[in-house]
């Protein structure tokens, strides 16, 4: 039995030199981890670069060997099953965690049990969105940690998807089904590049079409819906409002909340704007009268089609359509849709 | 100072692609195709003072291995698919270089090289050095199995998985391409001169025969398969009793030589098994659908292609001009000068 606090899962399929610098960062920056490193075939310069690291860190370190590519998430699962500490993570070999990437997420994972997938602060050469702690629809494979209780409670990941995107959602539902959040957490810049996509475009089309019609299948569909705040409601209400919506938004459902300029600066303020992110809060433009106020309108709905109209305060007609659903019967359709 | 006189030369001189292999070599003049294919064969004499005099290049070369005189020797300065003397080599390119333009002075040219993608650095160095020495003005290196796959016209700067096994005089190289880069490579060092020992060898053990590597060669092109075919073809052999010492012929058949090649062709069956394995799902799942394609002289032995759809359950297909498909893909990226720079490797 390892004494760890987090067995980190490497898969591994050549590229020596990012997998030396990964390895390298995990082992500086993560203390009381061991890594548990996955060889999904690599060639001899890699496999030697993988032993030399399990020699070197004896202990905190395990090295798993495969001669064919199983590819990524197998390997991930394979790595995943090997594991004894309470916390596991999954970083793959072109991440590079920095200093105090792992303190906070272990910290908020102790103080929220019902946290069960944890993403740290991913950065590309773009940069990255690090606010939070806020709630995630997925994950990233580029570097996440999960908590043994969850893994306890639902396994691996869903080999039978496409190993990406939709295999992430799928693996958030499994969690929120057995009560567990996922959640992006701030702290120090953990640094990944983007994968190149392998493999035709069409076969590549045929998995995404094949994964996402069995993600539906298992989970239905989210809904998109725009709500229109109206002037006069205070951030507490507010607040009592996105509560009723989260239970929605774990579910796949996207909102959009339209509200004047000022409310949204007193969400931001009370952190409100971090719930979720299928919850965006937009400011509706302060100096412009109705017309600009529609333009808005009309431009989230070009950006989300198909989402239908809700006016946040019962009442209160919804200002630029008329069909649109009262907030009661939004929040009757979101407990009738995700009982329990 | 000298690199004006490099470019003003260049001005007169023709960019050349050149498949530097173990058995022959190709040359690609732009604009004009392939104007050299002859053996990778150097004949030298020994003088008295100790140097090397160069009497013959290519196939007049060809014909005098095993029929030199002492000091005369016949030398393949390649092997396994590097250079294994380098005087020589350089000997043969500028042999190559000045026959294309027809002349010795004022010649410059760019030169693409194809290279095995196993070699290492220090002999892509000895190729670049070699090529520089025999005049050329600037040299890019390419590996075999990705102008093996332009020349067999895969589509390379697609997304999709492409399959190459090329199989050349000394090595065979398995590569799966996508995105103009080699995703995974597999180079063995077996190929025709290993077929060509192999079938010697058992000709040797059975018959107590011993034949010439010429021979061996006529024998592989003539019997050769990998597969069981639907007639048992025959041919007389000549070669040396190892017995009684004189001139023998005797009659062998193509059963007997698959058994003499199965240990070459059985190591080409397990690079391609061990690519497959190795390669990423996503780019296994096009190769089950497009299959491989063989290139390279090994490519013509006879059922190779039924013996690796039979052991991988892959369609397999052989490139149409497979002895030339390797300086095709590098005369094309002559063309194309961007897609040289992304496919060239670096020394």
């Amino acid at each position: 039995m390892s004494e760890a606090t987090i067995d980190v899962v490497i898969p591994v399929w050549n590229r020596p030199n990012e997998t030396r610098n990964c390895l390298v960062n995990l082992i500086n920056y993560s203390p009381g981890a061991r890594l548990v490193m996955y060889d999904n075939g690599s060639e001899r310069d890699t496999e030697k670069l993988l032993q030399e690291f399990a020699d070197g860190l004896e202990e905190r370190a395990l090295l798993m060997r495969d001669d064919a590519n199983l590819g990524f998430v197998r390997a991930a699962n394979r790595g995943l099953a090997r594991t004894e500490a309470p916390y596991l993570a999954l970083v793959r070999n072109t991440t590079q965690v920095s200093a105090g990437w792992l303190e906070p997420i272990l910290a908020f994972a102790q103080a929220h049990p019902d946290a069960g997938i944890l993403q740290p602060c991913l950065v590309d050469e773009d940069g990255g969105d690090c606010r939070g702690p806020m709630e995630l629809q997925n994950a990233s494979f580029a570097a996440l940690v999960i908590t043994r209780r969850l893994f306890q409670e639902i396994g691996g990941f869903d080999e039978g998807l496409d190993g990406g995107i939709w295999c992430l959602r799928d693996y958030t539902r499994r969690a929120t089904s057995r009560g567990f959040r996922s959640y992006r957490i701030p702290g120090a810049a953990v640094r990944f590049t983007h994968e190149q996509a392998l493999g035709s475009e069409l076969r590549r089309q045929e998995t995404l079409e094949k994964s996402r019609a069995l993600f539906r299948e298992r989970w239905g569909e989210g809904q998109s819906y725009l709500l229109h705040v109206p002037k006069g409601v205070e951030s507490d209400l507010l607040g009592s409002k996105l509560d009723v919506l989260l239970k929605g938004a774990r579910h796949d459902d996207r909102y959009t909340l339209l509200m004047p300029a000022a409310l949204h600066k007193a969400a931001q303020k009370a952190k409100l704007d971090l719930l979720h992110e299928n919850v965006r809060l937009v400011p509706l433009p302060r100096l412009t009268g109705n017309a600009g106020r529609k333009r808005c309108y009309e431009k989230l709905v070009a950006e989300e089609p198909g989402c239908q109209a809700v006016t946040a305060v019962d009442g209160i007609a919804f200002p630029w359509s008329d069909r649109y659903l009262s907030f009661s019967d939004l929040a009757q359709r979101i407990a009738k849709r995700y009982e329990g | 100072m000298i690199k004006i006189f490099d470019s003003l030369f260049g001005m007169f001189s023709n960019d050349l692609a050149i498949d530097l292999g173990t058995a022959n070599t190709l040359v690609y003049l732009k604009g004009k195709g392939i104007v050299v294919r002859e053996p990778s064969v150097v004949a030298v004499q020994k003088m008295q003072t100790g140097q090397q005099k160069v009497l013959a290049v290519g196939m007049e070369a060809k014909k005098m291995l095993g029929r030199t005189p002492g000091s005369i020797t016949a030398i393949r300065p390649m092997k396994d698919g590097v250079i294994a003397d380098f005087d020589i080599t350089e000997e043969m390119l500028r042999y190559f270089i000045h026959k294309v333009h027809n002349r010795k002075t004022l010649v410059r040219p760019r030169i693409v090289i194809c290279v095995p993608s196993g070699i290492t650095q220090v002999e892509k160095r000895a190729v670049k050095e070699s090529a520089e020495s025999a005049g050329a003005r600037e040299v890019y290196l390419i590996e075999e199995p990705m102008a093996a796959a332009i020349g067999a016209g895969l589509p390379i700067t697609e997304a999709s998985g492409n399959m190459i096994v090329d199989i050349g005089g000394g090595t065979t190289e398995v590569a799966v391409i996508s995105l103009a880069g080699i995703v995974y490579t597999k180079s063995v060092r077996v190929g025709g001169d290993k077929m060509d020992e192999a079938i010697v060898q058992y000709i040797k053990r059975k018959y107590n025969l011993l034949i010439g590597d010429r021979m061996a060669e006529m024998i592989k092109i003539e019997l050769g398969e990998a597969y069981p075919g639907h007639q048992v073809l025959h041919m007389e052999v000549k070669g040396r009793d190892l017995v009684s010492g004189i001139p023998k012929t005797t009659e062998i058949d193509s059963n007997e030589i698959r058994e003499a090649l199965s240990e070459p062709v059985t190591a080409i069956v397990d690079a391609v098994r061990n690519c497959l394995e190795r390669t990423p799902p996503e780019l296994a799942a096009d190769l089950v659908d497009k299959g491989i394609v063989l290139a390279g002289g090994g490519a013509l032995l006879r059922n190779l292609d039924v013996l690796l759809r039979e052991e991988t359950g892959l369609p397999v297909v052989t490139a149409e001009d497979p002895l030339s498909c390797v300086v095709l893909g590098s005369g094309k990226v002559l063309d194309e000068l961007t897609l040289l720079r992304n496919v060239a490797v670096s020394s």
